[in-house]
């Protein structure tokens, strides 16, 4: 038999690890409402733009939790690109593969629409007379917003009552200073320094 | 705003499930304020968890309850569920598989918080291909109404096929070219081969190699490797990215560096024993675990000839449910206190569900004393690898046996079994001779196990031959 190497922690598993969509969704650090809000109007977009890895999805989850007639399109990279329903609020995903044609027609339908995007695309809805609320997602990651996104993380992974692991402020600091606004590097890394102490029944985190 | 405090008791908290067998306990719940309760839900699932992303599968589920609850009253209700007969419990790398049962009471507009707790299932079969049943196709007419498809989409795709043609051809000859070709320039035709291709946890793979060189050459070796790996796929799309983790990398020099001369005909065997406390392969969605053993002739300034050949390791089938009182496992017949031991495979096979037990046994000291208490006055014949005195063990540390202050524990393998042990030897046997003795014989019984290390705690009970 094998014993969880979490339960020590008073966690079930390794709280860095891949999660379900609902619970990216639940786990979401963000105050939505503002942008709720703003999507109240019929000719708003909401955009959240960054590179990999900031928070894009996970913002679009956690309103797509909010709005639950919203229809939520992901743009593959590869293959046939979904057909874009009339239906509203719409929220795609990876907006920077939708084609020219797809762009503007999404423009000339009108919102309210959610978007993430790689880029930034203010002047095409814009020229069409939507007003955009554009979020750059990198902007949000800050030691403290680490802090509190990692500690939620932690929470939610856990077993029973007890003292669970938690993330100070000073290594969410040391983080931010290595890994920048690249929240899924942070995983990734804590991910496997906590399996390697958890592995070895060592206390986490680190004290240095 | 309507809450409620809710817990999941099992009525054998510490044990272990086999796969498929009923878990038993009760919901407690206690309201802070009176509550209508639309049903009270209990269910039985497993869940990935790790690097991969999340696979899940529900076993069975339940409604215990539905009406109202009195503020501050504690109510409490059995349950009993079936278990999921695979995936087995495991805790890796990339990869782990828990079991829980959840509860969660459905109030009229209100959130209701969930509780879920978790228990070990220990597998005692697999799958038939170790994986879902639900992937494969089996059904008459479902392939009745696949097949035109398959051949309208495959003619529809022959134009963009026959482009696609010569690249196809050109990799492939390159493949062929520096996988078969050349390397077999210098090896001949290799024939080579494992069995059998599902073995079960605590027996053996065996193999062998065979060729005839075409030219002599140098070689810097030739490996026969066995790899127990974790495979798992997170994200999708962009961010889809597949996580290896070895657990298992044994690799057996068959030949060391030297020379393969032209016409000399090489033959190979090998053999590699599957450690009882093996993980068993696992194919769940994004989440594996792949045994293979690959053979390799590694040629300097030449591609490598190597060959992978993938095999599936089973739970061991013999298995008893760990719930039945120790004593009830199936004794050979022919079965006699080591005294009168005479080698036969029923003894052997005896020895291995032994050590198996014990092993399975960790984390569970009930479960243990159960096994312990079950063997006590048996001794078993043993063939071991010893190694050195550990300075860490002391007499006393088995807890139970009735050990000789005078004597010295000797750390050690059983090869055959891939099992770790440490054998306790009185200091009349001076256990400075044995040590590093290889296949060392005797009698010993079986005493304790130390979870930290998975080293079986034996005592030897007669002087050394």
């Amino acid at each position: 038999m094998q014993n969880s190497p979490f339960h020590r922690y008073h966690l079930f598993r390794n709280p860095f690890g891949e999660l379900t969509r609902e619970e990216r969704a639940d786990l979401a650090v963000a105050d939505i409402g503002p942008w709720l809000a703003h999507l109240a109007s019929r000719s708003s977009v909401v955009q959240f733009v960054g590179e990999c890895g900031r928070g894009k999805s996970t913002h679009l989850l956690a309103l797509a939790k909010q709005l639950p007639t919203a229809r939520f399109i992901y743009i593959p990279e590869k293959g046939p690109s979904p057909t874009l329903p009339d239906i509203r609020p719409l929220m795609v995903d990876e907006a920077q593969r939708l084609s020219n044609r797809q762009r503007n027609h999404l423009a000339r339908t009108g919102g309210p629409l959610v978007l993430g995007s790689h880029c930034d695309h203010t002047h095409l809805f814009q020229r069409h007379g939507l007003q955009v609320h554009t979020v750059f997602v990198a902007e949000l990651v800050t030691p403290s917003a680490i802090c509190t996104i990692l500690n939620h993380r932690i929470e939610a992974s856990r077993h029973q009552l007890g003292q669970v692991p938690s993330i100070s402020m000073q290594f969410a600091v040391r983080l931010f200073e290595q890994f920048g606004s690249d929240m899924r590097g942070i995983e990734h890394y804590l991910y496997s320094q906590f399996q390697a102490y958890a592995l070895e029944q060592r206390p986490w985190p680190p004290t240095e | 705003m309507a809450t409620y405090r809710i817990k999941i008791d099992f009525d054998e908290s510490k044990r272990s499930y086999t796969g498929g067998e009923p878990i038993t306990g009760k919901v407690i719940v206690v309201a802070d304020n009176d509550l209508r309760c639309t049903g009270l839900v209990v269910r039985c699932y497993w869940a990935t968890h790790g690097r991969g992303n999340v696979t899940r599968g529900q076993t069975d589920a339940a409604i215990l309850f539905d009406g109202d609850w009195i503020s501050g009253k504690e109510y409490q209700y059995p349950f009993k569920l079936n278990t999921a007969a695979w995936p087995p419990t495991h805790y890796g790398n990339l990869i782990n598989v828990s079991h829980f049962v959840e509860a969660q009471a459905k109030l009229p507009w209100a959130t209701s918080p969930k509780h879920s707790a978790e228990f070990t299932v220990i597998a005692t079969d697999a799958p038939e291909n170790s994986a879902p049943a639900a992937t494969t196709v089996n059904n008459f007419w479902v392939k009745l109404i696949l097949a035109p498809i398959a051949v309208v989409v495959l003619l529809l795709l022959i134009p963009f096929l026959l482009m696609l043609l010569p690249l196809v051809a050109i990799i492939s000859f390159f493949y062929w070219l520096f996988k078969i070709v050349i390397p077999g320039r210098i090896t001949g035709k290799v024939q080579f081969a494992t069995e059998p291709a599902v073995v079960l946890a605590g027996e053996s793979i065996s193999g062998f190699c065979e060729f005839t060189p075409k030219s002599t050459s140098p070689i810097q070796g030739i490996t026969w490797t066995v790899t127990c790996t974790e495979k798992c796929i997170s994200g999708s799309g962009t961010n889809k990215t597949t996580h290896m983790h070895l657990l298992v990398s044994q690799v057996y020099e068959l030949a060391p560096a030297g020379t393969l001369k032209s016409g000399e005909r090489q033959r190979f065997e090998f053999k590699f024993p599957v450690p009882i406390t093996a993980h068993p392969t696992l194919k769940l969605t994004d989440n594996e675990i792949l045994w293979a053993s690959e053979f390799r002739v590694d040629i300097p300034k030449w591609p490598d000839w190597v060959k992978e050949i993938p095999f599936v390791v089973k739970p061991e089938k013999q298995l008893q449910p760990p719930q039945q009182p120790f004593s009830a496992l199936p004794v050979p017949n022919n079965y006699t206190p080591a005294s009168n031991f005479t080698p036969a495979s029923d003894e052997d096979r005896w020895l291995t569900q032994v050590l198996q037990q014990v092993l399975q046994s960790d984390g569970n000291s009930e479960r243990l004393d159960d096994v312990l208490d079950a063997i006590e006055n048996q001794t078993f014949q043993v063939t071991l690898d010893l190694q050195e005195e550990s300075d860490e063990l002391s007499p006393a540390v088995s807890g139970r046996a009735e050990l000789e202050d005078e004597g010295a524990w000797l750390l050690g393998m059983d090869a055959q079994r891939n099992i770790k042990i440490a054998l306790f030897v009185s200091s009349a046997t001076e256990p400075e001779t044995l040590k590093w003795r290889k296949n060392w014989t005797g009698e010993v019984a079986i005493i304790g196990l130390d979870s930290i290390s998975q080293r079986v705690f034996m005592k030897s009970i007669e002087p050394s031959h």
